[in-house]
Formats: structure tokens, sequence, C-alpha cells
């Protein structure tokens, strides 16, 4: 049982309430079947299995209510996540406003190397549309972060997007082991103060 | 107190180890799982939110997290000829005895801090109580038990507090503290000490697997 | 402080009554269907919603599986789920270990006797589909209900 998956990321779905988080990714995970816990404890699950480089990783996604009420729970569930997707809905400016206030939230609640990516869902509906996609694109830069947008009738770059992201985790989770063995190369000429056996430097884990 | 399940849930909330010990079929498949390790991680957080008022505002602080030790608990139940020491017994225990690790037949004799102090601890159903202890760091242990809390039935109005009897369903949170702590012990001596091991991923050690199979087996 | 809050719960999540005590000197003190807890209630519901599902989801054929109580580091939460769908719900301190058995005493010889047989009292609290799903608001107001109430929880509350 426990040899299922070698794997577990946790991804954080947030964005206020109603742009349609939850819509997203539908399709996405393994399972159709719907909790409704997100109207009760302030968040639902969604769970992809994938494979990357011979290895089977859990992407879980947490999917957070926008609501007020769930405000000090909800920053309970940023502990540890490796990505989080921030989401708003390109018809609503206030959503879009939004999106800052959820940045100082990811600062203050999330670890400095998270993932980020900004998502304008609903971008299906031309006529309704009030965020430009060079101003979130403009922001997004200055933030640091990929952005893209997509509706619910065809998600499939968010699928992408949730793929590439889980490459990068687990790349970010190699490169940590990777780091740790050319520290220790660079540590031979000079006097090795951890205790380490200079001659076993090969070999990461993975 | 027949263990059924026991599972680890790390500080964010995945669940990175599930064991059945009924050899039964496994009623749910590994995303049930967890989600059912992450819903209890988010009801933990929204216990603490719930603490009534009348707590909040006297600051009561007379509620004591020291947790009692209780001697033996998932340990081989032989354990007089443990203690005794005598080489011939020794032999018989094999591994058994080698549970206790290097801190000795018992891990830890002393009393110990719950630092669980606001969230969930138990869940009590009509079918099986589940146990939760957290560690200092935000790790859950988490125990299913197939035995049932009586339902006693409480004593209206009588105002004596002194010599009403200590609730059983207290003594069998403070076993099941007393249990998940040392899976927390193996955790630390076969998981954590295993080099291949990366933070927070599910836990894949045999040698973690076979203990808590073990202590397990010895609590029945 | 022996019992902490009373709630009870309707069939579409709507918390319909509920009593906080803060002072255990005072049996009358605290609160009674107050908007204040309104949040509160919610998140209570929401809690053994969730622990009622999971509870389901590991229960053994199809014998009846309830939660009974629920214990924090500070409170115990007790439970009692009638057939129609109510929820008796009460928070008390770790002294008792059981208060099944008061509240089946609740339901069935105060609830019943008050609000369910009384004809003035509304069927359903819902009186439409957007006061369902935990949107609605209206409490139990009937002032017998109340008294007996009470008067029949106070000396637990000093217990």
């Amino acid at each position: 049982m426990n040899s299922e998956y070698d794997y577990l990321f946790k991804l954080l779905l947030i964005g206020n309430s109603g742009v349609g988080k939850s819509c997203l990714l539908l399709r996405f995970s393994d399972d159709t079947y719907t909790n409704d816990y997100i109207s009760t404890i302030g968040v639902d699950f969604k769970i992809k299995t994938v494979e990357l480089d011979g290895k089977t990783v859990k992407l879980q996604i947490w999917d957070t209510a926008g609501q007020e009420r769930f405000r000090t729970i909800t920053s309970s569930y940023y502990r540890g996540s490796h990505g989080i997707i921030i989401v708003y809905d390109v018809t609503d400016q206030e959503s879009f406003n939004g999106v800052k206030m959820w940045l100082q939230e990811i600062d203050r609640y999330a670890t400095s190397t998270v993932l980020k990516l900004l998502v304008g869902n609903k971008c299906d509906l031309k006529d309704k549309r009030v965020v430009e996609y060079d101003v979130a694109k403009e922001f997004a830069d200055a933030n640091k972060m990929p952005f893209l947008e997509t509706s619910a009738l065809d998600s499939t770059n968010v699928e992408d997007a949730f793929l590439t992201m889980a490459r990068q985790i687990k790349e970010s989770m190699s490169q940590q082991n990777l780091n740790e063995t050319t520290q220790k190369k660079e540590d031979k000429g000079n006097v090795n103060l951890k205790g380490q056996s200079l001659t076993n430097t090969g070999g990461g884990c993975c | 107190m027949a263990i059924e399940t026991i599972l680890v849930i790390n500080k964010s909330g995945g669940l990175i180890y599930q064991r059945n010990f009924t050899g039964e079929e496994q009623k749910l498949n590994s995303n049930e799982y967890l989600i059912l390790a992450s819903t209890l991680h988010g009801v933990f957080a929204i216990a603490s939110q719930l603490t009534p008022k009348a707590i909040q505002l006297t600051q009561q602080t007379n509620i004591d997290n020291t947790v009692p030790y209780i001697p033996y608990v998932g340990m081989p139940t032989n354990k007089n000829d443990m203690r005794s020491g005598n080489s011939s017994s020794n032999k018989q225990h094999g591994t058994n005895e080698k549970l206790g690790s290097f801190k000795g037949d018992d891990f830890f004799k002393e009393p110990f801090t719950n630092w669980n102090k606001s969230g969930l601890r138990q869940l009590c159903t009509d079918q099986f109580t589940m146990f939760i202890y957290q560690t200092l760091t935000g790790l859950k242990f988490v125990a299913v038990s197939s035995s049932v809390m009586p339902q006693r039935q409480p004593n209206i109005g009588s105002g004596d507090k002194a010599d009403r009897p200590k609730s059983s369903s207290n003594l069998a949170i403070q076993i099941a503290d007393n249990f998940l702590r040392k899976v927390y012990c193996l955790y630390s001596d076969y998981v954590m000490k295993d080099p291949s091991y990366s933070m927070e991923m599910p836990i894949k050690s045999n040698l973690f697997d076979e203990k808590v199979k073990k202590m397990v087996d010895n609590l029945q | 402080m022996g019992i902490y809050s009373f709630w009870i719960f309707d069939r579409h999540c709507n918390c319909i009554f509920d009593r906080e005590w803060t002072l255990a000197s005072n049996s009358a003190s605290g609160t009674i269907n107050s908007k204040q807890t309104d949040e509160d209630a919610k998140l209570l519901y929401g809690m053994i919603f969730s622990l009622r599902s999971i509870t389901q989801k590991l229960s053994k054929g199809s014998v009846k599986n309830d939660i009974r109580s629920i214990s924090t580091g500070k409170y115990r939460v007790h439970t009692y789920c009638t057939a129609s769908g109510l929820w008796f719900v009460l928070l008390s301190d770790f002294k008792q270990q059981s208060y099944t058995q008061v509240l089946q005493y609740i339901y069935s010889h105060i609830y019943v006797k008050y609000v369910s047989n009384n004809i003035l009292s509304p069927y359903d609290f819902a009186e439409n589909e957007s006061e369902m799903r935990g949107q609605g608001t209206r409490k139990i107001a009937n002032r017998n209900f109340i008294s007996v109430l009470e008067a029949f929880l106070a000396p637990m509350v000093n217990q």
C-alpha cells in the first residue's frame, strides 16, 4: 500500500470566491466524484496521479474557499505547499484586484521558494471581459510568475501548466540533492569540517 | 485495544504512510485515504478555532497537557523476562527486544507533554475509535482502533466532583498517546535516519513497517 | 465548567438553535440564538459533517455507524443524530464521558413536545430553496422550549 506512490506534491488553488476555481480542474483529476467539503471546512481535494521519470507522483490539489469566514483556516492550508495557483475572473475586476492580497497571503504563510502561477479564468466570455490580457501579463511579469488565460470550456492549458509545475517541483527536489553533492565537491580543496568522507562524493540519492 | 489502521500525516496535511492491520481487503483506495487524511488536517484546524468562549474568557490554564507514562504499551507482553536480563530469555525474544531501540526496552519512561493542545485528539463512533497524536513539529500519527468507548450514564444533578471515576475515554487517549509516541520514535529511528528518505514524502521503509506491525501485534 | 454550548442543526445544514454559556458561576450567562455565533455554528457543522463522512467511509457492513463524541485538547463535542436528520450537539469539558442520554432526552422530551408537536412551529425551518444548504437564518424562538431546555441544562453548567 505504502509503495503505491513515490512523491506527494501539494498544490494550492486560491482566489476570490466565485472565480470558478473548482471548475478548472474537473476533468483533470483521477476521480470524477466531487466531495462537498469546500463549503464546510473551506477546502476540497482533487488528486491526479502522474508518472514522472519513472516515478509515481500524486498531485494533490487543495481547492480552497474564497469566503471570508474561512480566512483564518485557509491560511493554515498554505503550510508546506509546493505550488500555488492564483485564479481570477477576467470578467470581474474585483477578483483581479484581489490577486495582490492573495500574493501577500502567500508571502505570509507559504515558503519563499513556492512556485506560483496566475490564471485568468472565463476568457471565453469575450464581450464581458474587463481585465485585459496585457495588463494581467505585465502584473504577472512584475511579480515573476507565469501567467495564462483559460476557460472551463477548454482548460487543457491549465492542465499543461499543472504538469509543468509538477515537473519543476520534482526537478527542484532533485536539485536540492544535487546541490548537496556539488557542495561536497567544492569542499574538496579545503579542510573538511563536516567530517564527511572525501572520496564518497559521487551519486545523489535519485 | 486492537489497532486496525495507522496513518502518518505530514505537517502540510499530506498522507505519507497508511497501513491496515486487519488483513481484510482495503475499503478505500489510495486517493480516498489521501482525502481522508487531509480532511482530518482541516478539521484539526477548525477544532482549535471552535474553542468555547468560556475557556477563551477565563484563559483557563487548568488543562494539564502532561500525559502520564503507561508502561509497556505495544511492547512484548513477557516483559518480566526482558527486564531480568538473563541471556536465555534474551535469545528467545530475538528481534522483539530491539523494538525499544537504543532508548531502552520501553523507549522513554517519563510523563511527556501532549503538544496537541487544542486540536482534534479522539473521535468516538459506534464502530471504532480514532486517536490523533501530534508532535511538536506538526506531524500527526493517527490510529484507528476497533474498540468502542462505553457510553456511561452521566449522573445528572450530582454535584460531587471529587469521587467521580476517571472517564475511560480519557484513559484510552493516554494509552493511545503512549503508543503513538512510540510509533513516532520508530519514525525517528527508521525513517528520519534513512539517507534515501526525502522529507515530507511518502514513507517506503520496510524496517519502519515491520516495527510498527510488531508493536500493533503486541498491543492485541 | 461542565457544558459550554448546545446547538441544533436541521437537515438543511442550518443552525436552528444555539446556546452558549460563558460563566460557570452563572447558568443564565451567555447567549441564545446569537448572530455572533453564526460563523462558529457553520464551522462546527463543517467539522461534524466532515468527520461524519470519514466515519461512514470507514464503517463496516451496513450497520449504522455514527459519531458519538469528538475530543480536542480543550473540549469535547457530543452528537446525537435523529432519523429525521436533526443534529443535537453539546460541547462539554472532559469530566463526563457521554452526554448521549442527555441529548436523546432533549430531543424526545423537549424538542418533540415543544417544537415538533407544536402546530404553530414551522414544519420546516427553511421556507424556500434559498434558505437551504446552510443559508437559513431562522431559529427556534418558542419560549416554552427555551425555558424548559434552560431548566434542564442549567444544573450541568457548573458541574
